[in-house]
């Protein structure tokens, strides 16, 4: 189990073969994440790239699986693993990849010809989302500074996309505004159309010269392109010919649906017969002001219901918005289907402090069905759910509440199911992993559970990379030394949870519901041994000294000092070996300690039986003394009597 | 002295009945006989009326002493005296008191030493005995490490 896993150090190589070289940073070759060099051993040309992993924020790991394969004009996954960070005492993780042809297209941005747009980077980016899209992945970083050409003239190379949860770096210019909404962890895997959105943006940045809505705030970016529509957002200050604006438009079409697939992106002149005929947004010249938001048409509607909960509850209870969606925007069946949602509101005010969040969430996706699912002010692809996890167990207090709400409620499926959405293909099996939220600390086995790459957050293991049994044994055994009661804390025992076998799930619940302190220990002892047992074959002396002391307790209850000397001595010389079935069954021999027992017993009756002798001797004296002189004077008269006889025989017989 | 029965007691009290009778009756047929010898066996006839122990241990080996001492003094009375009341007289004379009266006095020295050594002995063996105890009872205290209420 354990030689198979990437977590799994060879020699300091990831995967048997790269060696990462973290004296030499490459300044872009990450695409914003931190890359370094690496060197592959097997090959003659070795020139690799390692980009470094947040220990916050999860490898796409279904991409790191699934892209066994190269894909031409793509900084493909060769292989992932941990390896020392620079000063050589912590342990970071890494995404050895090919390496960029060459500077990204950020370096030097310029105008480029359309011509060359559509030869370079049109074609090449599309049949790598084409080659993504039939593996049914995403790449989701597509943004100037992580695409990169070798020389002018050349197609370009698309960065890689798989050492951080999608879409985290990404702009909110290059996403559509549902994506960019979302906090970064939140954006999820998506659909291959939000590759072609931003690989539109993309486009217009090469071919403009300049990144589009540059001076604006990402808040901004979202409501312009939400009034206006991306196309007309993105492009107010950009001339394009009439063929290219035509495929630009598509691209960056609001709905994901009109966008082109990535395979009539391989030929621009069809595109232009695709054209789609979308119905403009209703609009009314009545703005209602809600947090602080103009709004003239439903899409900015259901963008400022997400931005206060507290004004858009009073909002609709109070029928403002209902009322301006009839009067203002003439929008009547909108405004009914809303009222329905508000009536079923009131109807169940005990329906908890859910009420209100789920009154918002669904009212937002009547009112936009193109919505992301919006909870406390948060918006969020539920596909995201494992990357918003991690980012509010790394701090962000408001992002963990609303991820625990979600999950332990499974609101996710209840929006998915109400609004008809379902999350990209292949996204992670939340609901697989849901039953870990059942045990205790659920919420951080099931972070664990869902963010499998991601290291135990443990004291003391933050020097290393622990992500699996192995590597969390390796890690004990290095900090047993500075451990001083338990060893098993909150987070140790839901990353056993959930990383480990069922087994190992048991006994850390039961552990959980222990309360007497040697329960405790034993059932921590007992973990301990049987995941070395199943997970790390090689001896763990560190570790096993500390189990020796933990099992010292044990050793007192036996009676028998000269046994116990003995076993203390056989204990010290276990715990060198390191093997801790061996310790365990020391003191487990149920029959010898039945054994002892047994003559303890006997001692205390044997020692019983002579204090009792002893006392009666203490008052035996008197009795003694009364038994002696009527021996003695028994003895005298036997003296005498033979006397008698004597000189009566000597009388007689003279 | 109080493990005697109440039927031993009963015979006790009839052996000094039946002896004081036989007393009576001999100084009553004749008092010339009965002088010497009252006069003889006196230690054990006074340690018989005095003595407390159970079965009359003490007189009885006074007795039996005096009556072993008085066989050689009787007999040589017996057969040398001239008439009865000689050979009363040289039984009740100093020569013939003496031994038996010495006789009385080492019974009674023996029932007087002899129990004391026999206790002493006792003391000793047991004095052994707790001592192989003790030690047996401080190795299984230390081996088994049981409490020591000592």
């Amino acid at each position: 189990m354990a030689a198979d896993s990437p977590l799994t150090p060879s020699n300091g190589l990831i995967a048997g073969r790269y060696a990462v070289d973290t004296a030499q940073v490459l300044l872009d070759a990450g695409g914003g994440l931190t890359a370094y060099l690496a060197r592959d051993r097997l090959a003659a040309d070795g020139r690799r790239v390692a980009l470094a992993v947040s220990r916050d924020a999860s490898p796409r790991i279904r991409h790191l699986k699934l892209l066994t394969d190269g894909i031409d004009n793509l900084m493909t996954p060769l292989g992932h693993g941990p390896a020392l960070l620079p000063g050589g005492r912590t342990e970071g993780y890494f995404v050895i990849c090919s390496p960029p042809p060459g500077p990204p297209v950020s370096a030097s941005l310029h105008r480029w010809p359309e011509r060359a747009l559509i030869e370079l980077v049109l074609r090449p980016i599309a049949r790598v989302l084409e080659a993504l899209q039939g593996r049914k992945l995403t790449h989701r970083a597509i943004r100037p500074n992580n695409v990169f050409q070798a020389a002018p003239g050349q197609p370009v190379t698309l960065g890689a996309a798989w050492a951080a949860p999608a879409a985290m770096h990404q702009p909110g210019v290059f996403e559509s505004p549902y994506s960019a909404m979302c906090p970064p962890a939140g954006r999820g895997d998506g659909t291959i159309a939000d590759d072609v959105y931003a690989l539109g943006v993309l486009l217009l940045t090469l071919l403009t010269g300049k990144i589009p809505m540059a001076n604006l705030d990402d808040t901004s970016v979202i409501r312009w392109k939400l009034d206006l529509g991306s196309f007309l957002a993105l492009t107010r200050d950009s001339p394009q010919s009439g063929s290219f604006a035509d495929l630009l438009h598509g691209m960056l079409a609001d709905d994901p649906d009109h966008r082109p697939p990535p395979a009539q992106l391989l030929d621009p002149a069809a595109l232009r017969g695709r054209r789609l005929a979308t119905r403009p947004a209703r609009r009314t010249q009545q703005a209602l002001m809600l947090n602080d938001i103009a709004v003239y048409d439903a899409r900015m509607l259901a963008f400022a219901l997400l931005r206060d909960q507290k004004q858009s509850i009073q909002s609709l209870l109070n029928g403002m918005v209902t009322q301006w969606l009839r009067r203002g925007l003439g929008d009547a069946g909108l405004a009914a289907q809303i009222e329905d949602l508000v009536r079923g509101r009131m109807s169940e005010p005990k329906a908890g402090s859910r009420s209100d969040p789920l009154l918002i969430m669904h009212t937002i996706g009547a009112i936009n069905p193109r919505m992301p699912l919006c909870w406390r002010g948060i918006a969020l692809w539920p596909d995201a759910l494992p990357g918003l996890l991690a980012d509010g167990i790394a701090g962000d207090a408001s992002l963990l509440v609303a991820a625990e709400e979600l999950l332990v409620n499974d609101i996710a499926a209840d929006w998915s199911v109400a609004e008809m959405r379902q999350g990209s293909p292949g996204a992670p099996d939340i609901l697989a992993h849901r039953a870990l939220l059942g045990g205790p600390n659920g919420l951080l086995r099931l972070f664990y559970g869902l963010n499998p790459l991601l290291p135990c957050r443990a004291d003391g293991l933050t020097a290393a990379w622990v992500a699996d049994i192995p590597a969390l044994m390796r890690g004990l055994e290095r900090n047993a030394g500075k451990a001083a009661g338990s060893m098993i804390d909150l987070h140790l025992s839901a990353f056993i949870a959930a990383r480990a076998d069922r087994k190992a799930e048991m006994q850390v619940t039961s552990l959980a519901g222990m309360k007497n302190a040697d329960s405790i220990r034993q059932g921590e002892l007992a973990l301990l041994r049987d995941m070395q047992a199943r997970y790390h074959p090689d001896p763990v002396p560190a570790l096993a000294k500390w189990v020796a002391g933990r099992l010292r307790p044990d050793l007192a209850r036996w009676r028998n000092k000269p046994r116990r000397e003995a076993m203390e001595v056989r204990l010290e010389a276990l715990a060198q070996a390191g093997f801790l079935s061996n310790l365990l069954a020391l003191t487990d021999d149920a029959a010898a300690r039945a054994y002892d027992i047994a003559g303890a017993i006997r001692a205390a009756n044997e020692v019983t039986a002579i204090d009792a002798e002893a006392s009666r001797m203490e008052r035996s004296d008197a009795q003694r003394l009364a038994d002696a002189e009527r021996a003695g004077q028994a003895m005298v008269g036997g003296l005498g009597l033979s006397v008698l006889i004597l000189a009566a025989m000597s009388v007689l017989l003279r | 002295m109080s493990g005697m029965t109440k039927v031993g007691r009963g015979f006790n009290g009839l052996l000094v009945l039946l002896l004081a009778l036989a007393g009576g009756v001999l100084i009553a047929l004749s008092s010339d006989i009965a002088l010497p010898v009252a006069l003889l066996l006196l230690p054990g006839l006074l340690a018989l009326l005095f003595d407390r122990s159970p079965g009359c241990g003490v007189a009885r080996a006074i007795l039996l002493f005096q009556v072993a001492a008085c066989v050689h003094p009787i007999l040589g009375a017996w057969y040398r005296c001239d008439g009865i009341d000689g050979c009363m007289a040289d039984l009740a004379a100093w020569p013939a008191l003496l031994p038996a009266w010495l006789a009385a006095a080492v019974a009674w020295l023996l029932t007087q030493i002899l129990p004391l050594g026999l206790k002493m002995l006792d003391d000793y063996r047991m004095g052994l005995r707790r001592q192989a105890l003790a030690e047996r009872r401080r190795s299984l205290v230390e081996e088994w490490g049981l409490d020591d209420p000592a």
